[in-house]
C-alpha cells in the first residue's frame, strides 16, 4: 500500500472551531460562509438554544447557538463571536461558536475512532477524534446532528 | 430504444402536450348530434401536429397510432362517418394512450401496449363501419340527454357549375356516386351533356347532418356552386339541439354552410350587417319563427355575383333568444350592443363587450363579400372569441384564448366583478399568454422566480433605502426624497407586473374537471352537466399545482356522494340531471372558488352519528356549520363503502390542510335535499401580503391586512375572564375572545400581567378574535418568505419577511393563532 497515495486521495479538508475549550471539526464543503454575530429574531415555540432567524441576503436562516446547546459556559455575544453558516443539502443554519480557527487537511488515518467517553454530542454525530501535534479536534457529523431530532430545526421530528 | 431528447424534442413533448389537451377539450365539447365542424378540425389538426412531430423525432410507435386516429378524425370531419359516442369514446381513450405513450418518453416506464392493440382495433373498426349505419347513441355521462331519435333529411340539392367550370363536370358525377352511397339520391335533373353551364337538381335522403353533407360537397365544389336546403316538414329541426354558430353565422348570402362557424365557409361574412354598406350584395332571408332575432328580416336580393344562386333560406338553430345574449335586438346598432348578460345569468360568463370587438372594426373595412371574408379569416382566434362562454358547460380549456382575436377591446370577465387591478392587467397578458402561439413565450417557471426574488429584494432594498431617508432634511434633500418616492412608486408597478406573469387563468386548473366528471358520472351511471364559471379569473401558477388535487377530491365527492342517481332524483322531483358548478371569481384580495351541487345534501345524522362512534365531541343542538366543520376531522367519511371513485381517507382533513397551507380557507354549507357549497378561499398571491405591523414586547409581527377588522386602545374596554385563563373582550355589544400575543406565542416576559395596551380585532371563518399587542407600527407590503425551507413548521406563523431595517419580521397564521385561542380558553 502506497500510503502517501491513499492518504492525499482520501485526505478531506475541516473547518476547525472552538466551543468554550474544545475544538471541533467540520467538513469544509458544507460551509458556506463565516459572519458575526448579529441580533436575530425570535420565533416563538423555539428551544432556548435556537436564537432565531436572521436575514441572509434574502435568505431565512435560523441560528443555533451550540454553546448553549451543549450546556458549556456562559455564553456572551460581542465582536469576537463568529457564526458559521452551514448549507446541507440546500438547508441553510447558522451556528454560533466561540472562534474560527483554521482548515485542516486530514486522511482517514489521523482520524481515531472515538473512545468510549461521555461527551455532550452524542457520538452518532461524531466521526472521530483528529490528533495533531497537542491538539485533539473533534470531528463531527455534521448533517446528522443538525438534522437530527434534539436539535429540533426540522419538521415532523419534533412532535410539534 | 431510448432516443436522445434534444431541446427541441422536448419542446414537442410539451406541445404535444397541448395539444393533447385541447383534442380531450374539444372531444368533450362537441355535441353528438351536430358535431361543430370547426372543432372537428382543430381536433384533426391537433393530432396531425402531433402525427408529424412524432415522426419528426424518430417517435414511431406514436407517429403509426396517431396516423390511425387521424384517419378517423379525418374522415368524420368530412362527414363520411358519424361523430357518434363509440367514435368519442375511441378518440378519448386514444387520447389517453397518447399521454400515456409520450410519457414514457418524458419520464420513462412503459404503457399498455395490449390496450393499445385493442384501441387500434377499435378505431380500425369505426373507420370501416358506414356511416348510415350509426345509429344516435345513447348519451350519458357529461352530455345531456337528447331525448329525440336520429332523424333522416331530406335535402333539395341543386347543383350548378357556372360557366367556364364545366370541366368540373366529372366531379360533380363523382360527388354524386358517392351521395349515392350515403343515402337515397334522386335525381330529378341531370344536364345535357354539351351544357355551358350544367346544373344538377337532386334530392337527397341521408343521416347525415346537412353541416356535413356541405362539407363533404365542398370538397369537390365551390360554395357557390351548390345550394342545398333541407326538403320537408322537418327541416330546421334538425340542428335545433346545438347550434354551435348560434345563429351568429347564418348564411344571408348563397352558401352552402347553414348555422355553422367557420372563418373559411361563411359566404355571408357581413352576417347580414353590411347590408346598407355600398357594395355588399343584399340578401336574402328567410326565418323561421322567431330565430332570426328579428335581424334578418327579408330584404330584396340582388345576387352578389353573376354566379350566385339565390340566397338560401337561413338554416337558424332553435337556440333560446336569450343565449343570443341579447346581440341581435337593435339591427342598427352593429357595433357591439350593449347585451343583456342577465338573459345568460346562470350559466356561462358572458363578455362585457358581447360583440367581443367583433362588429365594430369589421363594420367599417367590408365593402364586398370577399374582403369580408379575408378580413375574418384573418382573425387569429377562428372562433372570434364566440365560443368561449358559449359552450360552457364544457368550455374549451386554456388552449383557446379567452380574449377573441386582434380586437377583444375587452377582457373577457366572469359575471361578477372582479375587483383588483392585478386580475384586469393581466387579463390581456393571460390572453396572450394562454397558448396563442403567436404573442407568447414559453418560459421556465424557474426564470420566472428568480425574477420575482430579485425585484423581492429590488422592493425590500427600496425599503430600507426610504427608512434611510426618513432622517433626512426634506428641504436640503428635496430631490434625493423626490428620487426616492419615485423609485417606490417604479419598484411597486415593476413587482405588480412581474407577479402577473405567474398568474394563469382558473381554465388551466378547471378544464380537466369536464373529462374526470364525465367519467366518474360514466361509471357510476349518474348523470352530470358540469358548469365552469369564472374561467378567465387568474391566480398564481404556484397555487394552481397545489389547488388541483383538494378541488378534484372535492368535485369527486360531487358527483360521488352529493348528486343522487337519476332514478333517485326524478322521485324527488328534480331533473336526472344533476348540475354540478365550479365557479371563480375575485373577492376583496382574495379568490373564491365554489363547487355546488344540487345533490343531496349533507346528511346532519349520519354526521353526528360518525363522529360520535369516532369519540368526536358532538351536541344534537350544534349549528349545522358546526356539524359540517366535523368533516374535517382526520379519518372523517360518511361513505359506507370506500369506492373506486372516493371514500379512501384521502379525506376532507387533507383537503383542508392544503387549502390552509395555501394560506386558504374551505367552508362547506348545504341545505338537505337540495344541495351542497364548498367555499374555498384562497389569497391572490403567495408572494406578497399587506400587512399590518405590530409589536409584542421587544419582538414585531406582521398580522395580514385582510383580516384585521378593526384595532382598538383597550383603556376603556371591558373584560371578562373565562376559566382559568379564558379572557373575553367586550367590543360594542359583542364579547370576542382574547389573548395576549406574546402569550400565545410563548414569548411574553413572565412579568407581563397587565393586558395590553392596544388590541386588535380579527377575523376568520366567521368568528372574531382580539389579539393583544404593545404598539401599532404601520401598515406595509411585505414580500412573504418560507420559514420553513431552513426551519420546520410552527403553530401561528404562516412565513416571514424582511423589513426595511433589514430585520426579519414573522408573519402570523390567523388561523394558528385561532386555534391557540381556542385552546387557551378550553384548558
Amino acid at each position: 500500500m502506497n500510503e502517501f497515495q491513499s492518504n492525499d486521495i482520501d485526505r478531506r479538508e475541516y473547518l476547525t472551531f472552538l466551543l468554550a475549550d474544545e475544538e471541533y471539526g467540520v467538513d469544509i464543503l458544507k460551509v458556506q460562509e463565516i459572519r458575526g454575530y448579529e441580533k436575530t429574531t425570535r420565533i416563538p415555540g423555539a428551544p432556548v438554544f435556537i436564537k432565531g432567524v436572521i436575514n441572509l441576503r434574502g435568505a431565512i436562516v435560523p441560528i443555533v447557538d451550540m454553546r448553549i446547546k451543549l450546556a458549556l459556559e456562559a455564553v456572551e455575544y460581542n465582536e469576537f463571536t463568529v457564526v458559521i453558516i452551514l448549507n446541507l443539502n440546500g438547508r441553510m443554519v447558522g451556528v454560533v461558536v466561540d472562534g474560527v480557527q483554521d482548515v485542516l487537511a486530514l486522511s482517514p488515518a489521523q482520524i481515531r475512532a472515538t473512545p468510549d467517553m461521555d461527551s455532550a454530542i452524542d457520538h452518532r454525530f461524531i466521526l472521530g477524534l483528529a490528533t495533531l501535534e497537542d491538539r485533539m479536534v473533534i470531528l463531527l457529523e455534521i448533517d446528522g446532528l443538525m438534522t437530527s431530532r434534539d436539535m429540533q430545526l426540522i419538521d415532523g421530528l419534533t412532535g410539534a | 430504444m431510448s432516443i436522445d431528447i434534444g431541446q427541441f424534442a422536448q419542446v414537442f413533448l410539451e406541445e404535444a402536450a397541448e395539444h393533447l389537451a385541447s383534442m380531450e377539450s374539444g372531444l368533450l365539447g362537441l355535441d353528438l348530434q351536430a358535431a361543430d365542424p370547426e372543432t372537428l378540425n382543430a381536433i384533426f389538426r391537433a393530432a396531425h401536429s402531433i402525427k408529424g412531430g412524432a415522426g419528426t423525432f424518430g417517435l414511431d410507435a406514436v407517429a403509426e397510432f396517431t396516423h390511425t386516429l387521424e384517419t378517423l378524425l379525418d374522415r368524420i370531419r368530412h362527414g363520411k362517418r358519424r361523430f357518434d359516442e363509440a367514435c368519442l369514446d375511441a378518440c378519448l381513450r386514444s387520447v389517453d394512450l397518447l399521454r400515456d405513450m409520450l410519457d414514457v418518453h418524458t419520464s420513462g416506464g412503459s404503457y399498455d401496449a395490449e390496450a393499445a392493440e385493442t384501441l387500434v382495433g377499435d378505431l380500425q373498426s369505426l373507420l370501416s363501419a358506414e356511416s348510415s349505419a350509426a345509429r344516435s347513441a345513447n348519451q350519458t355521462g357529461a352530455v345531456e340527454a337528447d331525448p329525440a331519435p336520429e332523424p333522416m333529411h331530406c335535402f333539395d340539392m341543386r347543383i350548378s357549375l357556372p360557366a367556364g367550370q364545366a370541366g368540373k363536370r366529372e366531379s360533380v358525377e363523382s360527388l354524386l356516386m358517392s351521395l349515392a352511397e350515403l343515402g337515397t339520391l334522386d335525381m330529378l335533373e341531370s344536364p345535357l351533356p354539351a351544357a355551358g353551364s350544367p346544373c344538377w337538381h337532386a334530392r337527397f335522403t341521408t343521416v347525415m347532418e346537412q353541416s356535413a353533407l356541405s362539407d363533404f360537397a365542398e370538397f369537390v365544389l365551390e360554395p357557390d356552386w351548390i345550394r342545398i336546403v333541407p326538403a320537408g316538414a322537418d327541416s330546421p329541426v334538425s340542428d335545433d339541439n346545438a347550434d354551435p354558430g348560434y345563429g351568429f353565422f347564418e348564411p344571408a348570402m348563397p352558401s352552402v354552410d347553414d348555422a355553422l362557424s367557420s372563418s373559411v365557409q361563411s359566404t355571408d361574412d357581413g352576417f347580414g350587417f353590411f347590408d346598407d354598406a355600398p357594395g355588399t350584395p343584399q340578401s336574402v332571408v328567410s326565418t323561421t319563427e322567431g330565430d332570426g332575432y328579428g335581424f334578418f328580416e327579408p330584404i330584396p336580393s340582388t345576387p352578389a355575383s353573376p354566379d350566385a344562386v339565390p340566397a338560401l333560406q337561413t338554416q337558424v338553430s332553435g337556440v333560446a333568444a336569450d343565449e343570443a345574449y341579447g346581440f341581435f335586438e337593435p339591427l342598427d346598432a352593429p357595433a357591439g350592443a350593449p347585451a343583456a348578460p342577465v338573459a345568460a345569468s346562470d350559466k356561462a360568463p358572458v363578455a362585457e363587450d358581447p360583440g367581443y370587438g367583433f362588429f365594430d372594426t369589421r363594420m367599417v373595412e367590408c365593402d364586398t363579400p370577399e374582403a369580408a371574408r379575408i378580413r375574418l379569416t384573418d382573425a387569429t382566434d377562428g372562433s372570434y372569441g364566440f365560443f368561449d362562454p358559449v359552450l360552457a358547460p364544457q368550455a374549451f380549456a386554456a388552449p383557446k384564448p379567452a380574449a377573441s382575436g386582434p380586437v377583444a377591446s375587452a377582457p373577457q370577465k366572469p359575471l361578477s366583478q372582479p375587483a383588483p387591478k392585478p386580475a384586469s392587467k393581466a387579463a390581456p397578458a393571460s390572453g396572450a399568454g394562454a397558448a396563442a402561439a403567436d404573442t407568447s413565450i414559453r418560459v421556465p417557471t424557474h426564470k420566472i422566480d428568480q425574477l420575482i426574488n430579485l425585484v423581492g429584494e429590488l422592493v425590500i432594498t427600496q425599503s430600507m433605502l426610504k427608512a434611510a431617508a426618513e432622517a433626512l432634511d426634506p428641504v436640503l434633500h428635496e430631490q434625493l426624497l423626490a428620487g426616492l418616492a419615485q423609485l417606490e412608486r417604479n419598484s411597486r408597478d415593476l413587482q405588480e407586473s412581474v407577479l402577473s406573469t405567474r398568474m394563469v387563468p382558473m381554465s388551466v386548473v378547471f378544464s380537466r374537471y369536464p373529462r374526470i366528471v364525465r367519467d366518474i358520472a360514466k361509471k357510476l351511471g349518474k348523470q352530470v352537466d358540469l358548469q365552469l364559471i369564472g374561467e378567465s379569473v387568474e391566480l398564481d401558477k404556484g397555487m394552481v399545482e397545489k389547488i388541483v388535487d383538494p378541488l378534484t377530491h372535492l368535485v369527486r365527492n360531487a358527483v360521488d356522494h352529493g348528486l343522487e342517481m337519476p332514478e333517485a332524483r326524478l322521485a324527488k322531483g328534480k331533473k336526472q340531471t344533476g348540475t354540478i358548478m365550479l365557479i371563480a371569481e375575485h373577492q376583496s384580495g382574495q379568490i373564491v372558488i365554489e363547487i355546488v351541487d344540487d345533490g343531496a345534501g349533507l346528511n346532519r345524522e349520519r354526521i353526528l352519528e360518525k363522529a360520535h362512534s369516532q369519540g368526536i365531541p358532538v351536541e344534537h343542538a350544534m349549528p349545522d356549520s358546526e356539524v359540517w366543520d366535523l368533516i374535517f376531522a382526520p379519518g372523517f367519511s360518511t361513505a359506507e363503502t370506500v369506492t373506486e371513485v372516493s371514500g379512501r381517507g384521502v379525506g376532507m382533513d387533507v383537503v383542508r390542510k392544503n387549502i390552509v397551507a395555501l394560506g386558504g380557507s374551505v367552508h362547506l354549507s348545504s341545505e338537505s335535499g337540495l344541495g351542497t357549497r364548498v367555499t374555498i378561499r384562497l389569497p391572490l398571491t403567495l408572494a406578497i401580503l399587506d400587512g399590518m405591523t405590530v409589536r409584542a414586547n421587544s419582538d414585531d409581527f406582521i398580522i395580514p391586512l385582510g383580516l384585521v377588522v378593526e384595532s382598538l386602545p383597550t383603556d376603556n374596554l371591558t373584560f371578562k375572564s373565562v376559566g382559568r385563563s379564558g379572557l373575553l373582550v367586550k367590543i360594542r355589544e359583542d364579547y370576542v375572545p382574547m389573548a395576549s400575543l406574546a402569550g400565545l406565542l410563548g414569548m411574553a416576559d413572565d412579568a407581563q400581567t397587565k393586558i395590553a395596551p392596544v388590541v386588535v380585532v380579527l377575523e376568520f371563518e366567521g368568528r372574531r378574535m382580539a389579539i393583544g399587542v404593545d404598539a401599532l407600527l404601520g401598515q406595509q407590503q411585505v414580500v412573504v418568505k418560507n420559514l420553513e425551507s431552513n426551519y420546520r413548521r410552527v403553530q401561528g406563523i404562516s412565513g416571514a419577511t424582511i423589513l426595511g431595517n433589514g430585520q426579519v419580521a414573522l408573519i402570523l397564521d390567523v388561523s394558528g393563532l385561532a386555534s391557540l385561542i381556542q385552546s387557551s380558553h378550553h384548558s
